[in-house]
């Protein structure tokens, strides 16, 4: 009788819940439209792509299409991280050209893939797109989880560099996880730095 | 004279070929009337498929939002607001630097279609409270958020409207500062105005 009680006492609760959310919904919706009422003349003059001079409100208004790219872009950049596929990326960067933690991803895969041209265009691109005032730590963070991704697929242990297809690939790579691992640290002669530099200095087994 | 039905021979009567060159006031009238609305059409035509915007003459989304999104502090300010009690299902935050500006743009997507709904017992407007939650908090801070912006979408997925205010008024009304009359005048906008009214009037 309890447990009859207790489900009534749910299915209640869960109608009841559901009538407010519906509520809700439509309380926000007439909002929505008792303004688009009171201010048919704002919208008149949107429509026709007018402006009040407020770029954050041109923006914040004509950001459907670019938060649709920015979606499409996020997952095909997703789709090149979990498979080390470039075209995704490289279609995800045309969709949203100068976005730097794409630029960051697609120069660490060029340095996994041992492209040390695109690795280095990439890694400039990241230079010039990120924006002045932003934390370093933000690009320092991203490139040392990715860099040790590629540190993980290509490794074979200390003292060997039989997994790397060049002495360039293989000095790219310790390089930026040792400044990496110090920037994150405050520290360039961190003990994590040091040892990516002891790692560094194996490449020299390398023909250069 | 011509005979009737004839036209008559401008080389033997000078007067028809005077007559003929001469236009009626009202077909004058007429042409310049159709001239002017054509070029009315090209103009507002020109204005509706943002000719303008794509000329790079006035500004656009799409040049005002070129920068990377800060997606970090877009998940950082979702956290939170889940945080608050609300379920996060088919809302959607972008967190946007703007060109010209040192502040940045969050822009929520509210999708219906994808399972979002308004917590329970939100305040007397949820979409009002909804605001005051994107607005509020240390993160919001820390990414720069100058203007909050909530799209919404209905059941189907269509978006009805996106309705935007800056982080400052937003706050003063949190505060009681300003009632939610005086809010609503400081609201920016764009909205489907046929989908909204059909939405709201949807059972």
């Amino acid at each position: 009788m309890t447990s009859h009680r207790f489900a009534g006492f749910l299915l209640l609760a869960t109608l009841a819940l559901g009538a407010c959310s519906g509520d809700d919904r439509q309380m926000a919706q007439a909002f929505i439209q008792e303004w688009a009422i009171d201010h048919a003349d704002e919208i008149l003059m949107r429509k026709l792509g007018m402006s009040d001079g407020n770029s954050y409100v041109d923006a914040a208004v004509d950001a459907a299409d670019v938060v649709m790219k920015v979606q499409q872009a996020d997952d095909l950049m997703a789709k090149g991280r979990r498979n080390s596929d470039p075209k995704s990326m490289d279609a995800a960067m045309k969709l949203r050209p100068n976005d730097w933690t794409y630029e960051m991803s697609r120069a660490n895969l060029a340095l996994q893939l041992g492209d040390m041209d695109t690795y280095w265009g990439n890694r400039d691109r990241v230079g010039i797109d990120f924006p002045l005032g932003t934390p370093w730590h933000k690009v320092d963070r991203q490139s040392y989880s990715e860099l040790l991704a590629v540190h993980k697929r290509l490794d074979t242990g200390p003292g060997s560099v039989s997994g790397y297809a060049s002495y360039k690939q293989c000095r790219a790579l310790y390089d930026a996880l040792a400044v990496s691992s110090g920037n994150l640290a405050g520290d360039p002669k961190s003990t994590e730095a040091l040892s990516w530099r002891q790692r560094e200095a194996d490449c020299d087994q390398l023909p250069h | 004279m011509a005979p009737e039905g004839v036209s008559p021979d401008p080389l033997r009567d000078p007067s028809a070929a005077v007559r003929k060159k001469k236009r009626g006031c009202f077909a004058t009238g007429c042409l310049t009337i159709l001239g002017l609305l054509l070029v009315v059409a090209v103009v507002v035509g020109g204005l509706l498929m943002r000719v303008p915007q794509q000329l790079g003459i006035w500004p656009s989304g799409a040049s005002l939002l070129q920068g990377t999104p800060d997606r970090e502090a877009a998940a950082a300010i979702l956290d939170q607001v889940a945080a608050t009690g609300v379920d996060t299902t088919g809302l959607s935050l972008y967190v946007m630097p703007v060109e010209g500006q040192d502040g940045t743009l969050a822009y929520a997507v509210l999708d219906t279609s994808a399972g979002f709904r308004f917590p329970t017992g939100a305040g007397a407007n949820p979409l009002t409270d909804l605001f005051g939650r994107l607005a509020s908090g240390s993160t919001v801070d820390e990414a720069g958020i100058e203007q909050v912006a909530i799209a919404y979408r209905d059941e189907t997925g269509l978006t009805l409207g996106v309705l935007t205010a800056s982080t400052n008024v937003i706050r003063q009304f949190i505060a009681g500062e300003i009632d939610e009359a005086a809010f609503s005048e400081q609201l920016h906008g764009d909205v489907d105005l046929g989908a909204a009214l059909e939405a709201a009037n949807a059972p």
